[in-house]
């Protein structure tokens, strides 16, 4: 009998064939987008979401054309952040794709919360059997499918939030292998940069640009005294990293203004100066737009 | 997947797909001596390989748009309505026995309406029409 490799074509399904539409597609979506930057953490609530809708919404008010993609299937947090007018909202289907939300200074959002039908109300679950087995699969066509489904246009900036742990940021690599690079964030606890250390490792192995480190929460100003207080991080990991070849993008102190939707606060001056050092990197096409 | 027969050492022929609602069903047939099998998918094979986004049989039309998000998701045709506080403290002064019924009886006016929230001005509505 002949064995696997001594056989030609496959079962008739045409596998390989449908694989090369899918990345087709999501090819050309991508082709009109500048640059691809996904902020990334390993550990949760550190302010992933946080730090990407604020950028999103800095570059976007400065004139670029900017889009944020909720990558955190099970907890998106960007609708609030960026579109808060707009919770509970379904994308609508266009010949092309299915339109992103228009946020704030015109962010185009996309988040599986547009797309589910009960929306903000609840986190994503799936159906069909096969539990963890068929999961992992579903998670990763999810993301393709809102990279590739979604009618983005042409963008300067896409945005990409992503999960806690960067366990899984391969599946985003793997579909957008021209990713402009990896926002690091990090909370002033020895903790969180005790994991963020061990993550910078996996980061590399997947061959993209680490694009520097956010120090979030790094301190905040007494509102009665008006002293600025460093929150104290054990012999300054950040330093730590930096010496790792892990550039510092800057620091974001705790501040209750990121805790509203993003722009509502006006400009916040250690935000644009994340986003300067941030097109500094890339090669900022936005900064001429502006 | 390749299938041989094993009588030929001939490469099987894809003949068809059926599908079911968890299940697929392939016919292979052997193009030298005929001989045919079909092979069904149990429910988790038929998610695996729905949730790579590839259609088994392959495929005439380009994808649907988020095909694999949209066949995937649990749809929650329960909880589609939402009752908005000023509306659960109104459904509260119904006494226990009846309130349950009561509740779905305006879910079903809501929904009969398109309503996805109840507020106490769409119970208004409700009742006058009971
Ligand atoms: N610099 C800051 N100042 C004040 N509040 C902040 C700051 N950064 C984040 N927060 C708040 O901390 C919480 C966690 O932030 P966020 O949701 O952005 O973290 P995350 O890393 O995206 O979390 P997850 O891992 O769950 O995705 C949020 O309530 C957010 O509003
Ligand atoms: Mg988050
Ligand atoms: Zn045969």
């Amino acid at each position: 009998m002949r064995m696997y490799h001594e056989v030609a074509g496959d079962g008739g399904s045409d596998i390989l064939g449908q694989v090369g539409k899918m990345m087709e597609r999501l090819a050309g979506r991508l082709s009109l987008i500048k640059s691809v930057i996904a902020v990334a953490s390993p550990k949760g609530g550190v302010g992933k979401s946080t730090v990407a809708a604020h950028l999103a919404a800095s570059l976007a008010r400065r004139g670029a054309r900017v889009g944020a993609l909720d990558a955190d299937l099970y907890g998106s947090s960007l609708p609030r952040l960026l579109a808060p007018e707009f919770i509970g909202a379904n994308a609508t289907r266009g010949e092309e794709g299915l339109f992103p939300i228009a946020g704030v200074f015109g962010v185009r959002v996309m988040s599986l919360d547009y797309l589910t039908g009960y929306g903000a109300r609840a986190s994503v679950a799936w159906a069909g059997a096969g539990g963890s087995i068929t999961r992992g699969p579903v998670e990763a066509s999810a993301l393709r499918e809102l990279l590739a489904d979604t009618q983005w246009g042409e963008l300067d900036y896409l945005i990409v939030d992503t999960p806690p742990s960067v366990g899984r940021l391969g599946d985003l690599t793997a579909l957008v292998p021209s990713l402009a690079g990896v926002v690091l964030v990090s909370a002033p606890t020895l903790l969180a940069y005790q994991v963020t250390l061990k993550s910078i490792e996996r980061v590399r192995a997947l061959g993209v640009p680490l694009l520097g480190l956010v120090e979030n929460m790094r301190g905040f100003t007494c509102d009665l005294c008006g002293a600025a207080n460093r929150i104290n991080v054990e012999g300054e990991m950040g330093e730590t990293l930096s010496i790792m070849g892990v550039p510092a993008l800057g620091a974001l102190p705790y501040d209750q203004r990121l805790l509203k939707p993003a722009g509502e606060a006006g400009p916040i001056e250690a935000v644009e100066r994340i986003a300067d050092a941030l097109l500094a990197k890339i090669g900022g096409h936005a900064a001429a737009r502006a | 997947m390749k299938f041989l027969c094993t009588r030929c050492d001939e490469v099987m022929k894809l003949a068809g797909a059926q599908a079911g609602d968890d299940t697929v069903g392939l016919t292979f047939s052997c193009p030298k001596c005929g001989g045919s099998f079909a092979m069904l998918t149990n429910p988790a094979e038929t998610t695996l390989v729905k949730g790579l986004g590839v259609q088994v049989g392959g495929r005439s039309e380009p994808a649907p748009l988020m095909e694999v998000i949209q066949s995937s998701v649990a749809r929650d045709t329960e909880n589609q309505i939402t009752w908005d506080p000023g509306a659960e403290t109104r459904l509260a002064n119904v006494p226990p026995f009846a309130r349950p019924m009561a509740r779905k009886a305006i879910e079903r006016f809501a929904e009969s309406k398109g309503i996805r929230t109840i507020t106490a001005a769409v119970m208004d509505e409700a009742r006058a029409l009971m």
